[in-house]
């Protein structure tokens, strides 16, 4: 995409009453929007032993107080192992969906996209509550495959509607033209259709880890003794108001927007290798 | 021209995702079906059956029937409030070319790396009695007592709302970028103002992720228990909340199967409507 041309930047320029307002109107939206991460991060930082704000004075006790918390640390893990996995699966599996429903030629097309993101659009608690009425009665509570089954269900939605959006955006006439150049199946997908999707793919992925990290609805019915840490944390704060959780939640943020920044680099890195392919 | 094959390799591809779908959804959801008419004994057992009474009590019990109704008016106002903060900041995102983009789009994914039980965290600092809002407003003389904005419905709608929004700008703002900028630029170039731009071009290109948009709120809100949970303080009573209660602390699983039955059948009606909607939309736009 190539940035503005010197008229639009010029135009953008003058600032009229109405984009002022307009202005102001994201401003507020924003600072609504980051409010509860804002002040989470603030009274990570408080003295007090209570949700006071501003808070009355400032420490790093509550950070301390984590690095002593072994359920905090081994929730830590098991969520970012869960949502590793889960990622790798959602992307093979989604973007394998949507390569089929986008560009294949069989009748019920539509109806395997639905399929895919009918967990999606599925109350959650209705999933959660099926798969512990499956997995109780066969013993298999908090069992490793049923969880990062369960994510995956989750997330692969999200990565084959990205991508298979992705895909519908791109004209099927590269491929077409490839193939007329004697180009098989794979050598079209790999050389033509993935450099054009890829930061789609990226993007779900990312998607799919910060799900995966995040949800707590589906897990709390099918997690036994080891939990995840969104749920160590929804046990925590029915139990006890301190900073101890701000502070945990700023350390978990750290782990999930340093991924963030990784996949971004990839993007940028991969993008460029495409590129170069390209030519 | 294509060649006609026999066998289309892509139906292969699609079979490992077919598979999970069946084993971690549809298996599941026969279960709920199956055990919703089976008779609860005591804490965890029940007896196979085949009577309505658990949907019976679902539906007349006054618990569970006013969470449903509570449900229903708590997703509408939380869906409308969530789509109109969202859209503005979508659309600003879309339009942005800047550096700035990539930076105001991470603000816009932070929340969503934090875990919804900190967010509420969040929002009980920011409205709780000495929270952010009631001590500027104390100290500013507008209010002599805290209002109270927690540990009831109104709570529970601001967090929802905030906690949605993040979802919405992500899904408005992809389907926003896919289209092509330089339509607007056309009709820009073509004498058309940018209000009537925005409501002749861009709006309606926009209409099919606002519908997709509007469909993931819906459902999210309709299953959101962890907020009405932890900042309803025990007033906010819905639907899913009340499966989750009957499923993992009263035990009682008939009664959660036939409840999260209802819940199904009620977001199915809900997802039918949308799914018409979203294709007459998508005819509009490109029919």
């Amino acid at each position: 995409m190539s940035g503005p041309s010197r008229t639009d930047r010029r135009r953008q320029r003058r600032v009229s009453p109405s984009s002022l307002a307009w202005r102001l109107l994201i401003l507020l939206l924003y600072a609504f929007l980051l409010a509860p991460v804002i002040v989470g991060l603030v009274i990570s930082f408080s003295s007090a032993n209570n949700l006071a704000f501003p808070p009355p004075g400032w420490s790093l006790k509550w950070y301390a107080a984590l690095l002593e918390n072994v359920e905090f640390k081994e929730g830590l893990i098991f969520s970012l192992q869960l949502a590793v996995a889960a990622m790798i699966l959602a992307v093979l599996f989604g973007v394998a969906v949507a390569l089929a429903a986008t560009r294949g030629r069989f009748p019920g097309r539509e109806m395997l996209l639905n399929l895919v993101t009918l967990p999606l659009i599925t109350p959650a608690v209705a999933i959660g509550l099926g798969l512990l009425l499956v997995v109780a009665p066969l013993g298999l509570l908090g069992s490793l495959p049923v969880l990062l089954g369960a994510h995956v269900l989750l997330t692969t939605p999200f990565v084959t509607r990205i991508v298979a959006a992705g895909i519908s955006a791109t004209p099927p006439d590269y491929e077409e033209a490839a193939g007329s150049l004697g180009a098989s199946p794979a050598v079209r997908f790999r050389r033509v259709l993935l450099p054009i999707i890829l930061p789609s793919i990226i993007a779900s992925a990312a998607m799919s880890f910060i799900i995966s990290m995040g949800e707590t609805a589906i897990t709390l019915f099918i997690i036994a003794d080891k939990a995840t840490l969104p749920v160590v944390m929804f046990r925590f704060v029915t139990g006890r108001t301190d900073p101890q959780l701000a502070a945990l939640s700023v350390v978990f943020m750290g782990f999930t927007l340093v991924a963030v920044m990784v996949a971004q680099s990839t993007i940028g890195g991969l993008g460029r290798l495409a590129h170069v392919a390209g030519k | 021209m294509k060649i006609p094959r026999r066998f289309d390799f892509h139906i292969a591809l699609s079979l490992p995702a077919i598979g999970m779908v069946v084993a971690f959804f549809v298996v599941p959801m026969l279960v709920i079906a199956r055990v919703s008419f089976d008779h609860y004994v005591s804490g965890g057992q029940q007896l196979s059956a085949l009577s309505l009474d658990n949907y019976g009590s679902a539906l007349t019990d006054s618990l569970s029937a006013g969470a449903i109704g509570r449900t229903i008016y708590l997703t509408a106002v939380v869906t409308i409030l969530t789509m109109l903060a969202s859209y503005p900041i979508a659309y600003f995102l879309a339009r942005l070319q800047s550096r700035w983009r990539a930076m105001l789009l991470t603000l816009t994914v932070a929340p969503l790396l934090t875990a919804e039980v900190v967010r509420i965290y969040g929002w009980i600092v920011v409205l709780g009695d000495n929270g952010l809002v009631n001590s500027a407003l104390m100290s500013s003389g507008l209010i002599d007592t805290p209002l109270r904005l927690v540990y009831n419905e109104t709570g529970t709608i601001i967090a929802l709302v905030e906690i949605l929004m993040p979802y919405a700008i992500l899904t408005l703002f992809s389907s926003m970028i896919t289209f092509n900028l330089s339509l607007e630029e056309a009709a820009g170039s073509l004498g058309a103002g940018r209000y009537r731009t925005f409501v002749r071009v861009t709006l309606p290109l926009s209409l099919p992720g606002v519908a997709v948009a509007t469909l993931l709120v819906v459902v999210l809100t309709i299953s959101s228990y962890v907020t009405p949970t932890l900042l309803g303080g025990g007033r906010v009573f819905t639907a899913a909340v009340e499966v989750y209660r009957q499923a993992m602390e009263v035990l009682n699983w008939p009664l959660a199967a036939a409840l999260a039955v209802l819940l199904l059948l009620g977001s199915g009606i809900v997802l039918v409507i949308y799914s018409r909607l979203a294709k007459r939309l998508e005819m509009l736009t490109y029919g």
